[in-house]
């Protein structure tokens, strides 16, 4: 049996640096939600994910999101078979324990909201049946924030059905070199079978086990609440990010070999969780605001129980 | 009384434009306006004026819409000058709107006048972009007013005259305490002099608060000495413990801060193991 570490550890041998990444991808993981990375093109989001997807050993999938795709795409279709003179269903790369849905914002808004849909209810409708997705089921979602031409924004409500977002920074010189280093000569091969569905499963259900003191619960609210009356937000997170709060809250004691959370697994992942969920005033652009330091502030001014 | 004779400073104006910048930002709230700006200029009609003589800075924008108002139009700061007044005009063409806002300014010292350049918030409508739209600056030289050469050599020959009449004030009075001044050795000094007053130390305040958890365990006592502990390490109020255990080098102090968020936030079924571990750190911690 293996341990949610081990998954870390392993994506640490690939990836170079990047450690909230690598750590939200894994918190995610157990907590059983959807990521969303944003970065620059070549920051390794899309070699973190296929790094995550080896090491569980499940199905992995990837859809380039494009203008010109269509909802069946990613669902799936009906397709009339001549020999046996009746329609057969083909399913879509949906239907896989890790999807990974790169550019997301390329593509227009009915395939964003079928992928989204899938990602909400867990289970996808072709035709007139509706068939569960697999468990585990996690969608990573990149997005680059250059190139904005051409592009489809995701609207907050849907943005909300992210767990976490993370932002993929460059790397320092030193990582720079490592990588040099370590991808010159090809990429090395990624880790696999570290984990098994059945062990992210167990991993799920006693992440959820893990013991919410009413007080830690209070401080994420208060986190939460915090973001509604904040300098420079237009409109602050939802209850949903309260129950995301908590959910990875959880999930990074989990990680920790903790059976209880304490205040800072709270204020560890709350950037992560509400970054994408704040709607700024228009004079963040303006006065060239960096939203994370409005998010960083936000957190700093709530006082830990 | 004339208009130009009332006290209208500066302060005025930044009044004026707190008070625009505050019906902007309630828009702000709701989103800026779109607008293609295709002129926003400002011009003195004087770069260079006497004391006491008046001038003139108007502020021109165009817009391609067609607007009743253009209330984002930010007026700039005039430094020290008054200001005498400020009119401002709007005209709707078939090709959009221009406004032109005159302000009627009156130096008040001489010398070298920066203006910096009146601005505007919108969406720009060619980019879809948040944007800070900001006329040109203005620099408008003031000159002494006439004769005011001969009333400055007055003014600093009474400084002067001023400061002399000061010192020689100074050094008779220090002469006359120097005379009643007691002798040196005739200076009180206490036979007794009162003891230090001990002053707790944290590692004390720790000691009290686990003092009082051994004598009576309840959460209350709990978070008095997790309180007393993050206090220890010098974290501040409102703090998390790895805050606390960053500020500190002291590693029992550390591991009974980790044992303390576990006797504190643990499920209740595995509180009195993590505080039994406490108390064992903590009793090496203060030997």
């Amino acid at each position: 049996m293996s341990a949610p570490r081990d998954v870390l550890l392993a994506l640490r041998q690939t990836i170079v640096g990047q450690d909230e990444v690598v750590q939200s991808l894994v918190l995610t993981l157990v907590a059983g939600g959807h990521l969303l990375l944003e970065g620059a093109p070549g920051v390794a989001k899309t070699l973190a994910c296929r790094a995550l997807a080896a090491t569980l050993g499940g199905v992995f999938r990837r859809v380039q999101f494009t203008p010109d795709l269509l909802p069946s795409d990613i669902i799936g279709t009906r397709v009339f078979d001549q020999q046996s003179a009746a329609f057969s269903t083909v399913f879509g790369p949906l239907f896989a324990n890790v999807v990974l849905a790169d550019e997301i914002n390329r593509a227009p808004a009915k395939v964003q909201s079928a992928l989204l849909e899938g990602m909400q209810e867990r289970r996808a409708t072709i035709g007139l049946e509706t068939y569960p997705l697999p468990a585990p089921f996690l969608v990573l979602a990149t997005m680059n924030p250059y190139d904005a031409e051409g592009t489809y924004p995701l609207p907050l409500a849907q943005l909300d059905r992210f767990l976490a977002k993370v932002v993929v920074a460059h790397p320092s010189r030193d990582e720079e070199r490592a990588i040099v280093d370590r991808f010159g000569a090809g990429e090395p091969p990624l880790p696999a079978g570290v984990a098994t569905a059945a062990d992210v499963l167990r991993w799920q259900h006693e992440a959820r086990t893990v013991f919410l003191d009413p007080q830690i619960r209070d401080y994420a609210i208060d986190i939460v609440r915090a973001s509604r009356s904040a300098p420079l937000v237009a409109h602050g997170a939802s209850p949903r990010a309260a129950l995301a709060l908590v959910m990875l809250a959880r999930a990074r004691a989990y990680l920790e070999n903790r059976a209880f959370t304490v205040p800072d697994d709270v204020r560890d992942v709350a950037p992560a969780v509400l970054r994408h969920r704040l709607a700024y005033d228009d004079r963040i652009a303006i006065e060239g605001t960096d939203p994370d330091e409005i998010v960083r502030r936000i957190v700093a001014a709530v006082p830990a129980p | 009384m004339p208009a130009r004779d009332l006290p209208r400073p500066a302060s005025l104006l930044a009044a004026i434009a707190a008070a625009i910048v505050a019906s902007a930002g309630g828009a702000g709230a709701q989103g800026l306006r779109t607008l293609h700006v295709e002129t926003l200029t400002m011009r003195a009609d004087r770069s260079a004026v006497p004391l006491g003589a008046e001038l003139h800075l108007t502020i021109h924008a165009r817009v391609r819409e067609r607007v009743a108002a253009l209330d984002e139009l930010i007026v700039p700061e005039v430094g020290t000058m008054h200001l005498l007044g400020d009119e401002r005009h709007v005209r709707q063409g078939p090709g959009g709107t221009d406004v032109d806002e005159t302000l009627t300014l009156e130096p008040v010292d001489a010398g070298t006048v920066v203006i910096p350049g009146a601005y505007l918030d919108a969406i720009d409508g060619r980019t879809g972009k948040p944007t800070r739209f900001t006329a040109n600056g203005v620099r408008i030289t003031v000159a002494p007013a006439a004769g005011q050469g001969g009333d400055t050599v007055r003014r600093v020959a009474l400084v002067l005259l001023g400061v002399l009449v000061a010192a020689i004030g100074i050094v008779l009075a220090a002469r006359t305490l120097q005379r009643r001044a007691p002798p040196a050795r005739a200076a009180v000094v206490p036979r007794d002099p009162l003891p230090p007053v001990p002053v707790a130390s944290a590692r004390d305040a720790v000691r009290g608060a686990f003092a009082a958890y051994r004598r009576a365990p309840s959460r209350a006592s709990l978070s008095g000495l997790r309180a007393a502990l993050f206090a220890a390490t010098g974290a501040r109020p409102g703090s998390t413990a790895r805050d606390a255990a960053t500020a500190t080098a002291d590693a029992h102090l550390q591991v009974a801060l980790r044992e303390t968020e576990a006797a504190t936030f643990a499920a209740p079924g595995a509180r009195d193991v993590a505080a039994d571990e406490l108390i064992e750190t903590l009793e090496v911690w203060l030997q």
